[in-house]
């Protein structure tokens, strides 16, 4: 039986690729991502281990504060410590090395590099030690407080030659520079897209972080000792109250590469999860397929039956073919991703991110991931129509076609509307604060019920939505109406890779329209200022506090306030329970300037008063609060990157709808800290409406003298803030896109199957006079039918489930109210029409070449 | 027995509503070579109900699917009235189909998804053409369907399934009608009643139809029987009876 079952799958090969093409493409995307991934961390595995080759030991603070979102920020390291380090015996040189915040201004005066989301910039040492990182290609080293060097693709993206001088914003402001050296990193021009500006040492701690300071020593030994023993040396002559530590070279290259892999990791999983969704969108199209195929070959299997075969032989010949489909499927799917990858390596080059390549990583891992998955989602998928298939009856070898019902629709609606009942519960649960599985569980539970009840439905919606084509396209569009209502189970399945992506993306408008509109009108409330000067810097660098003091002072300027964050450790000393491998974790504080800030942005405070923030203050979320069982007066210790430890009050209450973090400080709770803090807005009032154009020139001036950040009125910056509600927006079109192109597939094989199926039919339409553009049409015709039965259907399962979500998020602030997104709702019954185009065109072309003669002569 | 004489290639044949000329059709090619028509001649009178018949294999089918415009010659020539249908392409043929000539097939002749009076009057539709009301009206009465017209092909008989196939190969009035082992698929009964029906066709309704069939007594119903065999026209029988085109076929066979 085992032969045969693989004798009859390669006898019918088109069955084959087109059941195998649904395959293709879910496996693809993920071999894809996974192939990126690897080639991605295996090129900054490569560029770390190069760059720190000749680092035999690296010294650092051991005071540091894990960030938010990975990553840490650690303390300075003296310079006064080198020369104890040059002085170690073993230790041919010892040199700083910095990487903080510079930004090169363009000669066009605008800064090089992307602000915001794009690669960083950087201001480093120019070192040619040989342990530094820096190989100097034209030119020389710059030497004091007036010369700098640029990477090499800085330089010439810059249009900077050596001789030229260069404009530099950085954590003391604006500096003029003369360009004397172009340098590369290792063997590249410029790692990751990111910018460089070098200086020699004194100029970068003083112009970068703080005089005297360095990040950390990179060190090389003679190789007299092992780099172990060089670094217990290292560590033995430092003093302890320097709280500095040395790593070998090997431990700081596996940190480095370990950071980067955990900040690559976070881009990956996004896109591994992604192609997961899309694998299982993918086998509904896998599922639909076989169940196509097996109903028919009812006829085949029925014969099978009457000659003797069992129920299991049978159900098992389908289930062998599935694996069969399924181990193809997986193996080209790879192929096919290796292909993709490429293909995301060239977007994120033409995005800016130019990633270093050192050819393709092709794990064995990933292969047997893919083969994984696509097989056991194929052999999953064909589990249900290989059953159905055992259960054929052998009689029905004699009865013509196979009939394919949507069975007993009162029981599938009554099953599907409990699960989506079920799923809502589970939405309304996730908006009241339940972990985030329980969303995931709740659109699960309401998707997975709209698909029981799909068949129910599909053909009386398919019926209407075909109403107008039937009478604006004549016969072809009244058979195309029929033919997507014939099989409702068919229609239904095809239809719902269009109608889960659609519902998503309608549900995730409808909240980013009414996020946005309520944001638009805290913001709007909360803001009194007439201009905002803002800068994306994604919590590195951003506008030095020097600018924002000098805009106060320009003539017109009733005042300026700024805005930055700093992250910080906040320990409650009365707190015994808090879990001490926690206890590095950072939070994320707002430094304002309270005796500018009042009458021009309301922070949201509901206790307390500003005035009384002082040096040592702390104003707290109140949700924060609540938690932890603080109020006003309660002391709390707040330890600076640098390791100083404040000891502070809690000395106001937020309510946290206009405050970006938990905590709000003084900026001059860090005013003596070594690692400077920055601004990351600055608003501005004009002392009358009449000076209001100049003093936006004025302050225009100072910014693009400074080179940072972008000035923006009121209005102008409330719609920035509402817009940045779109960027995850973004993510969820990127989700509609790829739920796109497998609903073509999905259709285009369905569609493929039923012209196969119907080929006598169109054989006798033919006959009697339907000419090709006809059969065109109604092939055309029954695709957006059914592309519009997802798309509507969609539509309105995503609004119910934004209104769910909305309302439920609303409760009790008042002001947050369902939006219909009218224009991204008209945009997506428009794709889906043209997607229903674009699926039919090859199955279209295929009925007209169905040969007539042979067609009815079948029988 | 009289044999046919050679219809002239060229004028137009009015009293003949179709006919073909040393019709040629040569599948494969070398060895496997097979001369399913070969050299055919042959017309069909207007207003006549014609038969052909052969054993399997004699060309029968293939002989109706050139003429009617389904197949294409490999040499020869074959008209509808005075139209070379080699002279047209596709969608020509396609229109000369719809208008034309009529189908009945022997299984298979409706679409599953349209009612009986939209199958009947699907050529029509197909063409964007309202018809002739008074004729469908007098077609349907005369095949008796009136109260059928709403019910879908799996919910009529096979015998019925048929007689909606001939009203719509009746519906558009067309020059010719083909019709292919229309009985093949039913019962004596049922099957004499569909002969009847368009035998009334042709007598009352004046229309031309062509049958191919391998039954003798469906073949009587016909004015004329003309013999293929081995792509080959046999011989030919005027006025036939069940009987006398036994003994033809057993002669023929001998």
């Amino acid at each position: 039986m085992l032969r045969l079952a693989l004798k009859m799958t390669l006898a019918r090969k088109g069955r084959l690729v087109l059941t195998s093409l649904a395959i293709i493409l879910g496996t693809g995307f993920l071999s894809g991502t996974f192939v990126f991934r690897d080639t991605i961390n295996q090129t900054f595995d490569r560029l770390f281990s190069d760059v720190f080759r000749d680092v035999d030991a690296y010294v650092r603070s051991t005071s540091f504060i894990e960030l938010d979102f990975g990553g840490e920020q650690r303390a300075g390291t003296p310079i006064s410590a080198l020369e104890a380090v040059r002085k170690v015996p073993g230790v041919v040189s010892a040199t700083g090395d910095i990487q903080a915040f510079a930004r090169v201004i363009g000669k066009d005066g605008t800064p090089l590099g992307s602000e915001g989301g794009g690669p960083p910039t950087f201001g480093g040492i120019a070192s040619i030690d040989s342990a530094g990182l820096w190989t100097v290609d034209e030119g020389r080293l710059p030497k004091g407080g007036k010369e700098m060097m640029l990477d090499r693709a800085t330089a010439e993206n810059g249009g900077y030659v050596v001789g030229d001088t260069v404009r530099v914003v950085a954590a003391r402001g604006p500096r003029e520079f003369t360009l004397v050296g172009i340098a590369s990193y290792g063997d590249i021009s410029s790692p990751g897209g990111a910018t460089f500006a070098l200086f020699d040492q004194e100029t970068a701690s003083e112009f970068l972080l703080e005089p005297g300071f360095v990040d950390a020593f990179l060190v090389e030994g003679d190789d007299s000792v092992s780099d172990e023993v060089l670094a217990q040396r290292i560590d033995a002559a430092l003093a302890d109250d320097l709280k500095l530590e040395t790593l070998t070279g090997a431990e700081i290259t596996a940190e480095v590469q370990g950071q980067i892999k955990d900040v690559l990791n976070i881009f990956s999983t996004f896109l591994i999860v992604f192609s997961y969704i899309a694998l299982g969108i993918g086998s509904f199209v896998i599922y639909n397929v076989f169940s196509i195929t097996a109903a028919q070959r009812q006829r085949e299997n029925a014969l099978l039956r009457a000659i003797g075969a069992s129920k299991r032989q049978v159900s098992r010949s389908l289930l062998v073919e599935g694996t069969l489909m399924g181990v193809v499927g997986s193996l080209l799917g790879f192929g096919v991703g290796i292909g993709l990858s490429q293909l995301l390596n060239a977007l994120l080059k033409a995005t800016g991110f130019e990633v270093p390549t050192s050819g393709l990583a092709i794990r064995s891992g990933s292969l047997v991931n893919t083969l994984i998955a696509g097989v056991s989602v194929t052999v999953f998928a064909a589990w249900l129509p290989a059953r159905r298939a055992g259960r054929v009856p052998p009689l029905a070898a004699l009865r013509d076609t196979a009939l394919d019902t949507a069975g007993n629709l009162k029981r599938r609606v009554i099953i599907g509307l409990v699960l989506v009942a079920l799923g809502v519960v589970g939405l309304v649960a996730a908006s009241n604060d339940a972990p985030i599985q329980v969303l995931g569980l709740g659109v699960l539970g309401v998707f997975a019920g709209i698909l029981v009840i799909g068949p129910a439905i599909s053909r009386p919606v398919a019926l209407a939505l075909g109403r107008p084509v039937a009478a604006l396209r004549g016969v072809s569009g009244a058979m195309a109406r029929q033919n997507a209502a014939r099989n409702p189970k068919r229609t239904s399945r095809t239809a719902a890779p269009v109608l889960l992506g659609v519902a998503l993306v309608t549900a995730f408008t409808a909240l980013a329209a009414s996020i946005r509109s309520e944001i638009r009108d805290t913001f709007g409330a909360a803001f009194s200022g007439d201009f905002a000067l803002t800068v994306d810097s994604q919590g590195f660098g951003g506008i030095p506090l020097s600018v924002t003091d000098q805009i106060a002072t320009l003539e017109g300027v009733d005042r300026a306030t700024g805005i930055g964050f700093t992250s910080v450790r906040i320990v409650d000393p009365t707190d015994v329970t808090a879990d001490p491998a926690a206890s590095m974790r950072g939070n994320f504080v707002q430094t304002i300037n309270p005796s500018t800030i009042q009458g021009l942005f309301d922070i949201g405070v509901t206790e307390g008063d500003l005035s009384t923030l002082g040096r040592d203050g702390l104003f707290v979320d109140s949700e924060r609060a609540a938690e932890r069982g603080w109020k006003i007066g309660t002391k709390l210790q707040v330890v600076r990157i640098d390791g100083a430890v404040i000891n502070a009050q809690v000395r106001g209450l937020l309510s946290g709808d206009t405050s970006f973090a938990n905590y709000v400080a003084s900026r001059e709770m860090f005013s003596d800290a070594p690692t400077p803090i920055f601004d990351s807005f600055v608003y501005i009032k004009a002392s009358n409406e009449a000076v209001l154009k100049d003093v936006r020139a004025r302050i225009a001036a100072i910014s693009s003298d400074a080179g940072i950040g972008s000035l923006q009125s009121k209005e102008e910056f409330i719609d920035d803030q509402a817009a940045q509600v779109n960027q995850i927006l973004g993510l969820i079109y990127g989700l509609l896109g790829l739920s796109i192109i497998i609903a073509i597939v999905g259709i285009i094989i369905t569609l493929l199957l039923s012209v196969f199926e119907r080929r006598r039919e169109i054989g006798l339409l033919r006959a009697v006079g339907m000419t090709r553009s006809q059969v065109r049409s109604t092939v055309r015709w029954e695709s957006v039918i059914t592309s519009l039965l997802g798309a509507v259907t969609g539509v309105v399962l995503g609004i119910v489930m934004g209104i769910v979500v909305v309302q439920a998020l609303a409760d009790g602030s008042d002001g947050f109210a369902f939006r219909l997104p009218v224009t991204g709702t008209i945009w997506i019954v428009v794709i889906s029409f043209v997607l229903g185009v674009i699926a039919a065109i090859y199955p279209a072309r295929r009925a007209t070449k169905v040969n007539i003669v042979e067609a009815i002569s079948t029988t | 027995m009289t044999t046919l004489p050679p219809p002239s290639s060229s004028a137009a044949h009015v009293n003949h509503a179709a006919h073909a000329v040393s019709a040629t059709k040569i599948y494969g090619t070398g060895d496997s070579e097979v001369r399913a028509l070969d050299g055919v001649d042959v017309a069909f009178e207007r207003g006549k109900f014609t038969a052909i018949m052969g054993p399997s294999g004699s060309g029968k089918s293939t002989l109706m699917h050139c003429i009617a415009g389904l197949d294409s010659l490999t040499s020869g020539a074959v008209y509808i009235g005075d139209t070379d249908l080699s002279q047209l392409n596709d969608k020509a043929l396609t229109q000369l189909r719809r208008d034309k000539v009529g189908f009945i097939f022997q299984a298979f002749n409706l679409i599953p998804t349209l009612t009986a009076e939209e199958n009947i009057v699907l050529p029509l539709t197909l063409g964007k053409k309202k018809g002739d009301q008074p004729w469908i009206d007098r077609v349907i009465d005369t095949i008796n369907l009136r109260d059928r017209l709403e019910h879908r092909p799996s919910e009529l008989s096979g015998g019925q399934q048929q007689r909606v196939a001939i009203a719509r190969a009746l519906a558009s009035k067309p020059d010719i009608i083909f019709a292919d082992e229309p009985t093949g698929n039913l019962d004596s009964k049922t099957g004499s009643e569909v002969l009847q029906f368009m035998r009334r066709a042709v007598t009352d309704l004046g229309q031309t139809i062509v049958m191919v069939t391998h039954d003798a007594t469906a073949a009587s119903y016909a004015d004329r029987i003309v013999f293929l065999a081995d792509g080959k026209v046999a011989g030919e029988m005027f006025s036939p009876t069940a009987q006398k085109v036994l003994d033809y076929l057993k002669r023929l066979g001998e």
